[in-house]
């Protein structure tokens, strides 16, 4: 499987992956919030850190020292999950019971998976975690989209940090629910998959592109 | 077809829909928010016109009282008074005093009177109107005033009132705070447009900074009137010496 080129073209993106995790951290600790965007600027750090140590694993362990993704990808899937969850949570700042209702159905889920987990199915457990975690954040996306409607002040949307975030995180669900789910399948079916997995790649490169500008939004430049 | 194409095929149009479902629900936002938008700006700008036509109204109303009832009534008191005066058992020189404030009082009344609306904006237009305020004002303040106007008749009512509301904030932060001791306003038509510009000698002050203060209502209202009648105030940052601003309003008849 190394020697494909589908292979090495998804090694480039996690390389891009670490590129983009270390500017966010960068952005993150160098930059000064906007005093009237700084929610915006908080809830977005769980979710830097996961992809700054998140990509430094995946190159280190993965990529370098060649350990089995497996065990890695299925933990990634939930701490994204809670990464995105509390990153909605405290943007709306309301909806507590929601909040805490897609916590406990996926770490149920979850931790019932866990059970039946083996990695020669990981890939489609991982997909089904995928499909749960998209439904919940297009809920999540909704009720944003209804609670910007209701405001007094209108804000260009291509001002608003949180904007940039919702956006990246939608398209890289939405159009990575289908590779997540298909996987499997796929590598069942046509004994490759890295190809079909390229679509997810650039959809993830996509999001974290998102999240970068959102941040800069967010942020002036340190006097 | 083979199982494996099959996939492949459901993998793609899967992804394929997901895609422009999530994009189609993004372009939905993006663009309901600048019909949005669009909405309550024209909503604020109608906000706007109906409050400074209802200002004007009022103001016109009250002038009106003021000179038909309070003048009306002062003016009668000072002929009781000179009646009363005429018979040699009063004491002439109190008489003299309440005249005096009575004929003060009248004359403090009609001013406010016009002051609130000068009733030569209504008669005559912008100039006339404009040239008598400086010509009140001017002299008090020690400041020369010159109105020159190229092509400039009649403008719509409308256009009038709030360019001589605009000129007179002007001139009132000129004697306020200008130390001016010499002004020019030059109007211009040209076709459908029409230009006035304002320079003085006084103390060089920056419009931009000081509409950003929280304290700069006199300012915020010579923005939201010149908007309300589709005009714009620029200024000339390069004058080496006093102040220079340009009013311009496109298409004035439409105004």
């Amino acid at each position: 499987m190394r020697n494909n080129i589908w292979y090495y073209i998804s090694v480039s993106f996690v390389f891009q992956y670490l590129l983009c995790g270390i500017l966010l951290i960068y952005f993150y600790y160098t930059r000064s919030p906007r005093k009237e965007l700084y929610n915006e600027f908080k809830v977005i750090k769980p979710f830097v850190w996961l992809m700054f140590i998140g990509e430094l694993y995946e190159v280190i362990f993965s990529v370098i020292l060649f350990v089995k993704t497996a065990y890695w990808t299925t933990l990634y899937s939930l701490l994204e999950f809670l990464a995105f969850n509390y990153m909605f949570y405290k943007l709306l700042k309301k909806h507590k019971t929601l909040y805490n209702t897609f916590n406990i159905v996926f770490l149920t889920f979850y931790i019932t998976s866990l059970f039946f987990w083996n990695i020669d199915n990981h890939n489609i457990v991982e997909g089904y975690y995928g499909a749960i975690e998209t439904v919940f954040i297009i809920i999540w996306a909704i009720l944003w989209f209804k609670d910007l409607f209701k405001k007094d002040e209108v804000v260009s949307l291509w001002r608003m940090p949180a904007f940039y975030y919702v956006l990246g995180t939608v398209i890289y669900l939405c159009g990575g629910v289908i590779p997540v789910l298909f996987t499997g399948h796929l590598f069942k079916a046509t004994g490759l998959w890295t190809k079909y997995w390229l679509v997810f790649l650039i959809l993830g490169t996509f999001m974290r592109i998102m999240m970068i500008i959102g941040l800069l939004k967010a942020t002036v430049k340190k006097p | 077809m083979g199982q494996g194409e099959e996939v492949v095929s459901l993998f793609y149009i899967g992804t394929a829909i997901m895609l422009f479902l999530a994009f189609g629900l993004m372009f939905i936002v993006v663009t309901y928010q600048r019909h949005f938008f669009r909405m309550k700006r024209k909503e604020a700008e109608n906000m706007l016109r109906v409050s400074l036509e209802s200002e004007k109204n009022e103001r016109a109303r009250i002038a009106a009282d003021l000179h038909d009832g309070v003048s009306g009534d002062l003016s009668a008191i000072k002929n009781y008074l000179s009646v009363l005066a005429k018979k040699e058992s009063v004491n002439q020189t109190i008489f003299d005093e309440i005249k005096e404030g009575v004929d003060a009082a009248l004359q403090n009344t009609r001013a406010v009177s016009h002051n609130l609306m000068p009733p030569l904006l209504e008669t005559e237009g912008l100039v006339p109107a404009l040239k008598n305020h400086l010509n009140n004002v001017g002299p008090k303040a020690q400041i020369e005033f010159e109105v020159i106007t190229n092509g400039v008749d009649q403008l719509p009512p409308l256009v009038a009132y709030q360019l001589f509301r605009v000129l007179q904030e002007l001139t009132t932060n000129m004697i306020k705070y200008g130390n001016v001791s010499k002004s020019e306003i030059n109007l211009l038509l040209e076709k459908d447009s029409l230009k006035i510009e304002i320079s003085d000698n006084g103390v060089p002050f920056n419009f931009k900074e000081n509409l950003a203060k929280p304290n700069a209502s006199g300012l915020k209202n010579i923005t939201s009137r010149l908007h309300a009648i589709g005009g714009t105030i620029v200024q000339n940052e390069e004058k080496p010496k006093g102040n220079q601003f340009t009013i311009t309003i496109k298409n004035i008849n439409h105004a």
